[in-house]
């Protein structure tokens, strides 16, 4: 739905985006990551016409920014990092007014605009001037204004700063609803945390140039990751240590809590942690599991760790801003 | 250095410092450390500098026409008949600059200080300066001192010129002296009046447009009035003129340097004096400074909740949506302009009657005030178009606009068909006048003139327009797109065309001259259809060059839209 090719804009000597290429597929949500100045509102302000790349190509829904401007806009809603309102509009009339910039018929508007209202959960705020909303109330009469014309793409630059976190979490909500309904959106957000758990591709750029784009699965191999399973059992871990040291999928053994709880690092009951760390490229296949309940350890716990977007984000950019 | 001497002058540094430091601790208690930043800011601004740049070329070009004009065009190649009248052609061109110098001063600083409080309420930089300990006193006195300084800048940028023209003779120095002072009277009180009405508007437009309609009760309305009374003997005349020109910059302005304008009519017992008009202004702004010094916090706090609006009814959008959203009134006539209406219907109706009964042409023409109107016409034109796009990249709306599929000539037609609805009634009601004065004037048979006259306000209204629309797009703020376009319009209409411009003067005459008055003719008088070929010359060639510059302007604007959002 999106397509980026050696997309690069220079602003003077300063190069704000570097050969960059990117895809987002139809139906995909896509966090775009990077540190300020990295080019992520550069690059979708391209993607939405308002910037000319220096060169390079960039699409979306197969249309070229560049040639097909205005067809580009009627699939593209875009919410800008810092939405300005007009003073003196009421919400109602707001979004009616953006009903019509996009050509949606007289007849036609009242209706598409209750239904955007009842959508981002504005209806009892329609009489209410813009300029009088609260920040979380803006962004989400910017999300409304976005959907009006019903794009495909939505493309929302850091629409969750400045938020609560109740008006977060409602944010999130209705990104998954628009993903449900099929839209496809690409978002920044320096909330790490909130992309993890709604984006299925990230995207990390730094100095105008890709890092990284796929999964948060796929990250582990390119940064060398290798898998770790942290083990709880009862009593000392021991005679865990020794069952899984000889295991040769497993590289090393750390305890990480200890058995009493008042020293305990874990600080969970009387019992053991142990973080194992497998060797680069293998699984444990449930074999960790099988190893400490045939060795008669009491397993209470075994769980893969995770890896953080937030590990991820400082393993991938230095943090330079340009 | 001898040890003695040494210590004599530290000793007498170590007494002068006292006296220094009390002076500046002194005059920093009053100014405050906004003052200090808004100098400091000034200086990084390239505005200021264009500013100062586009006054420098203005000037010059003013001279440099006006000198041609009056010496030029009579005999240029007779050096002896250029020396023996250096002294009056440089009082003539002193006067021109001292006009200029005025009216730019004014305008100048009603342009700068429009925005102030605005765009600090819009920054919301106004409510965290209210909670440190400078108070509204240092707020208001720090924004005035800064424009101010930008004014004596100006000024003194035009003091040379006026000292040249002085060692040419025809010019004292006590013109040139009072000339700035009462330039300097009327610029603090300019600016103190915009920084005042920017504390009751958020955009300096609104604030710019308000200023001139008060100028335009106080400086003409009054003295109109006030004729109107001595005329029918309920007001004493030398008294009346007398108050009028203390209290009237442009008449004490006439009264101290009498070439640039009508000489004020001479009464016995008529008292002025320049520095009691001087002080007296300085007064008029000293209070109405105490009133935005009394304004700012409640202005600060009742914005930033957005207490001060009144409830409306949900209003459905129809038409353009541009257009819509600059003006929601389907009507062109609406409550507030009713007034100018009925006014300029009574007008035209009075001036009909008066030609019919008596016959004969009127004996007067309010040739200063129409003037003035047309001015307030345009400025508003030009506040409205080129305010409208500029305000939008202020508040931050403009990118958001131009993801629609609106294209650039929807949006910018949009801006002008709004503009045009808003000041319609005014341009309108101004053409009736003048049509009518015309008619009271000459009668009917100067019909192709006021056709010609109506063309040529037709031809400004699409300058403006056009260079409204262009600044508007290519400009980051409100006060720096609506002065482009007012200066063009302004450059264009009274320097490089136009009745009143002496470079068209110069150059109209040359080519007409040469035209009209054959070479063997063997008179330097001007033949009878001269005077209405070079009024249709000057008419026609300002019709021209606004119309082309006027579309010009808007195709360049209509190209940039998207080349200047951010």
């Amino acid at each position: 739905m999106i397509e980026i090719k050696k997309l690069t804009k220079n602003f003077g000597n300063l190069v704000a985006v570097s050969n960059l290429d990117l895809h987002v597929g139809a139906g995909d949500i896509f966090g775009f990551i990077g540190p300020n100045g990295a080019g992520k509102t550069t690059t979708m302000r391209i993607l939405v016409t308002l910037l000319e790349p220096t060169s390079g190509e960039a699409f979306i829904d197969g249309l070229d920014v560049r040639k097909k401007g205005k067809e580009v806009r009627r699939r593209v809603g875009y919410m800008p990092d810092f939405m300005g309102v007009y003073d003196d509009l009421k919400v109602f009339e707001y979004l009616e007014f953006f009903a019509a910039a996009f050509g949606i018929e007289y007849a036609k508007r009242k209706t598409i605009v209750d239904g955007v209202l009842e959508l981002t959960d504005l209806v009892s705020k329609q009489e209410a001037l813009v300029d009088s909303l609260s920040r979380g109330m803006q962004q989400r009469l910017g999300l409304a204004r976005v959907l009006i014309h019903d794009p495909k793409v939505l493309i929302l630059d850091e629409p969750a700063s400045g938020l609560d976190p109740r008006a977060r979490i409602e944010m999130r909500e209705l990104l998954r609803e628009l993903k449900r309904m099929g839209k496809t959106i690409m978002i920044s957000s320096h909330i790490l945390s909130e992309l993890e758990e709604i984006c299925d591709v990230i995207g990390i750029v730094e100095h105008g140039q890709l890092v990284f784009s796929g999964t948060l699965e796929e990250i582990r191999p390119k940064l060398g990751i290798q898998s770790k399973i942290r083990v709880r059992v009862l009593g000392e871990g021991l005679r865990a240590m020794e069952l899984l040291s000889v295991l040769p999928q497993v590289q090393s053994i750390e305890v990480i809590g200890a058995q009493s709880p008042s020293a305990g690092l874990s600080g969970e009951g009387s019992g053991s942690t142990l973080l194992v760390t497998l060797k680069e490229g293998q699984s444990s296949d449930g074999i960790i599991a099988r190893t400490l309940v045939n060795g008669g350890v009491d397993l209470v716990c075994l769980q893969p760790e995770q890896l953080k977007l937030d590990d991820a984000f400082l393993q991938l950019t230095q943090g330079i801003v340009h | 250095m001898p040890r003695g001497a040494g210590s004599s002058a530290d000793g007498e540094s170590m007494q002068a410092m006292p006296t220094i430091s009390l002076l500046h601790f002194g005059l920093q208690r009053l100014l405050g450390p906004l003052a200090d930043k808004e100098l400091r800011v000034a200086s990084r601004r390239v505005r200021s500098y264009a500013l100062r740049s586009g006054y420098i070329v203005l000037l010059c070009i003013l001279m440099l026409s006006a000198w041609y004009h009056i010496v030029g065009v009579q005999n240029a190649s007779a050096v002896a008949f250029g020396v023996s009248r250096a002294s009056v052609v440089s009082t003539q061109v002193a006067g021109r600059v001292i006009l200029f110098q005025f009216v730019a001063a004014q305008l100048i600083a009603a342009l700068m200080l429009s925005s102030s409080m605005g765009e600090e309420l819009r920054r919301g930089t106004l409510g965290v300066l209210l909670t440190t300990p400078i108070t509204s006193i240092h707020i208001v006195v720090g924004k005035l001192l800064s424009g101010l300084l930008q004014i004596v800048l100006l000024l003194g940028i035009g003091l040379p010129a006026l000292a040249v023209l002085r060692v040419l003779g025809g010019l004292s120095w006590e013109d040139v002296f009072a000339a700035f002072w009462v330039t300097l009277a009327a610029a603090v009180f300019a600016a103190s009046l915009s920084l005042l009405l920017s504390t009751y508007y958020r955009h300096s437009f609104q604030a710019i447009s308000a200023g001139a309609v008060v100028y335009l009760a106080l400086f003409v309305g009054l003295p109109f009035l006030a004729a109107c009374l001595v005329a029918a003997g309920a007001l004493n005349q030398p008294v009346t003129l007398s108050v009028l020109d203390l209290t009237n910059p442009f008449r004490a302005l006439y009264d101290v340097v009498p070439r640039v304008g009508p000489v004020p009519a001479a009464g016995a017992g008529r008292f002025f004096s320049w520095p009691i008009h001087c002080l007296i202004m300085a007064g008029a702004a000293a209070a109405v400074s105490c009133v935005s010094v009394r304004r700012i916090r409640r202005v600060a706090i009742g914005r930033r909740f957005g207490t001060r609006r009144e409830p409306w009814a949900i209003e459905r959008l129809w038409g353009s949506p541009v257009a819509w959203k600059e003006d929601p009134c389907v009507h062109v006539l609406r409550k507030g302009t009713i007034p100018i209406v009925v006014a300029a219907s009574v007008a035209c109706v009075l001036l009909i009657v008066t030609k019919v009964a008596r016959g004969g042409p009127l004996a007067i023409y309010p040739y200063y005030e129409l003037g003035g109107l047309w001015l307030v016409a345009f400025l508003r034109l030009a506040i409205a178009t080129a305010g409208g796009i500029a305000a939008e990249k202020e508040s931050g709306a403009w990118p958001v606009l131009l993801t629609t599929s609106l294209d650039e000539r929807q949006i910018l037609w949009g801006k002008a068909r709004a503009a045009l609805r808003r000041d319609a009634v005014m341009l309108l009601s101004l053409l009736a006048i003048e049509v009518c004065l015309l008619f009271s004037q000459v009668g009917s048979r100067e019909l192709p003139g006021a056709v010609a006259y109506a063309l040529a306000r037709l031809a400004a209204v699409v300058l403006v327009l056009g260079a409204g629309l262009y600044f508007g797009v290519r400009l980051r703020t409100t006060t720096a797109a609506v002065t482009a376009a007012l200066v063009t319009f302004l450059c264009v209409n009274y320097f490089i065309v136009g009745q009143y411009s002496p470079l068209s003067a110069w150059w109209l005459a040359k080519i007409l001259a040469s035209y009209v008055n054959r070479p063997n003719s063997g008179t330097t008088s001007v033949s009878s259809n001269y005077l209405q070929l070079y009024g249709l010359a000057t008419m026609g060639s300002a019709f021209v060059l606004d119309v082309a510059l006027g579309l010009f302007l808007w195709r360049r604007a209509r190209r940039n839209v998207r080349a200047y959002v951010f």
